[in-house]
């Protein structure tokens, strides 16, 4: 339970470091998605059960702090951690290199996942274009950091559970 | 029955809860509902990491500008120089413009109208999705903020407050795709809604093709629906196009406001209807 809560606290801190730090120019609106991350690595490394309940946490936090439609973020975090768990059984991934061209998809197929959900429940109107545009620049961003948050949560789960 | 749950449970819990995630979307589709007390939980506790990463890249900042950065104090007088000789030509232009110079004082006299019902905030954090325009202030219904005040800066309107915790509150952007606008044309009067384009751009919709529209026109807010105080400026018209046969032209329009680099903003407060006038 206490992994739980420091999942979720990093969970915090990552979205604040995003929300801050990470807001680049008005040349380049994206920035990198650490949630899509995390989820990822619990997808590779955490059990099914609960990596779901994390990810649908993580989800949530995003939601509430995004000015997106609640329920979006823990649907498509929710989405994203079955599409890992179904990447895991067929490809390995406990490389670097996988792990990062997963999380480079991982977030084009989030990009258009959201875009169906809006399309279904809203207009997308003025939203398509711009996603479309930048959705590659955004997965690129992602896939560099990830490495390096799948190093901090490495250790933190290294740090509350010592083999 | 529990063999086959147990069989399939990852399944079972991933449905359970997109239909779970599905429904908050449906429940939630027209407008957010006020923050639950959960999400408050959520807003007050990220908040103080917010800050102090906000301050801390703040103090960088200043540090970095007044002491590091001063080698590059001479190119930049010289370019200042340069640009206080074309605004003194351009200065000159717009004194001789009558409409310019009155749009002005009318903006100043509007200004100095809300000084009084105005609360200032600091913006600590953006969106974290880069796919919708909102920024989060440090200022929540303790400081007097409701939901749907108008926040504005010196150069113009911003948006509007949709949501509010205890000392924090959430600002949609007029760029989000979702944000609608009451405005007008300055010039001609001309009427239409807002809304905006996300790549820091907004359009002009159902403006009439009859309508007098021109490159450069002021966009302001027409006061209607009550919600937003008339007169806010919001952006300037950088495109238009008649192509076609429809009822209404295109009309693209930039925001008067830098959005990224957005720090001080002020909230309008008090009575709205002072200000319609």
């Amino acid at each position: 339970m206490g992994g739980f809560f420091v999942f979720l606290l990093l969970g915090i801190v990552f979205l604040s470091l995003q929300t801050t730090i990470l807001s680049f120019s008005s040349h380049i609106p994206v920035k990198p998605d650490f949630i899509i991350i995390m989820v990822a690595y619990l997808g590779i490394f955490q059990g099914p059960v609960r990596g779901i309940f994390l990810a649908a946490a993580l989800g949530c936090l995003v939601d509430t702090l995004s000015g997106g439609i609640i329920g979006l973020f823990i649907f498509l975090r929710i989405v994203t951690f079955f599409l890992t768990k179904l990447a895991c059984e067929n490809i390995y991934l406990k490389n670097a290199l996988s792990q990062t061209i997963l999380i480079i998809t991982l977030s084009i197929a989030d990009g258009i996942l959201l875009l169906s959900t809006l399309y279904v429940f809203s207009s997308v109107e003025n939203l398509w274009i711009f996603v479309v545009r930048f959705l590659p620049i955004q997965a690129i961003l992602t896939g560099m950091f990830s490495p390096l948050i799948f190093l901090i949560l490495n250790k933190t789960e290294l740090l509350l559970e010592p083999r | 029955m529990f063999y086959l749950f147990r069989r399939y449970r990852v399944i079972v819990i991933t449905a359970s809860l997109c239909i779970v995630a599905i429904l908050l979307i449906s429940l939630n589709i027209k407008e957010r509902k006020k923050p639950h007390f959960f999400e408050k939980i959520i807003f007050e506790v990220s908040s103080p990491f917010q800050k102090t990463i906000h301050l801390t890249v703040k103090g960088v900042k200043t540090l970095w500008g007044n002491y590091i950065f001063l080698v590059n104090l001479k190119k930049e007088n010289t370019v200042l120089n340069k640009t206080i000789n074309a605004l003194k030509e351009e200065n000159l232009r717009l004194r001789e413009a009558a409409i310019a110079n009155m749009r002005l004082r009318k903006l100043l006299l509007f200004k100095e109208e809300f000084r009084g019902s105005m609360v200032s905030a600091e913006v600590i954090s953006e969106d974290p999705s880069s796919w919708f325009k909102t920024v989060i202030l440090d200022k929540g219904s303790k400081d007097g903020i409701e939901k749907k005040m108008a926040v504005v800066t010196s150069e113009g309107m911003i948006g509007r407050v949709i949501e509010v915790s205890r000392s924090v509150s959430k600002v949609l952007l007029s760029t989000d795709h979702r944000s609608a606008i009451d405005v007008m044309v300055q010039r001609t009067r001309a009427k239409g809604i807002l809304e905006g384009r996300v790549n820091q751009t907004c359009q002009l919709k159902y403006v009439s093709r009859a309508d007098d529209v021109r490159m450069g026109d002021d966009i302001i807010s027409s006061g209607l629906g009550g919600m937003f105080p008339k007169g806010l400026l919001l952006g300037r018209v950088s495109k238009i196009k008649r192509e076609g046969s429809g009822l209404f032209q295109y009309v693209e329009v930039t925001p008067s406001v830098d959005f990224a680099k957005l720090e001080e903003v002020f909230i309008v407060v008090g009575d709205k209807s002072a200000s319609e006038k």
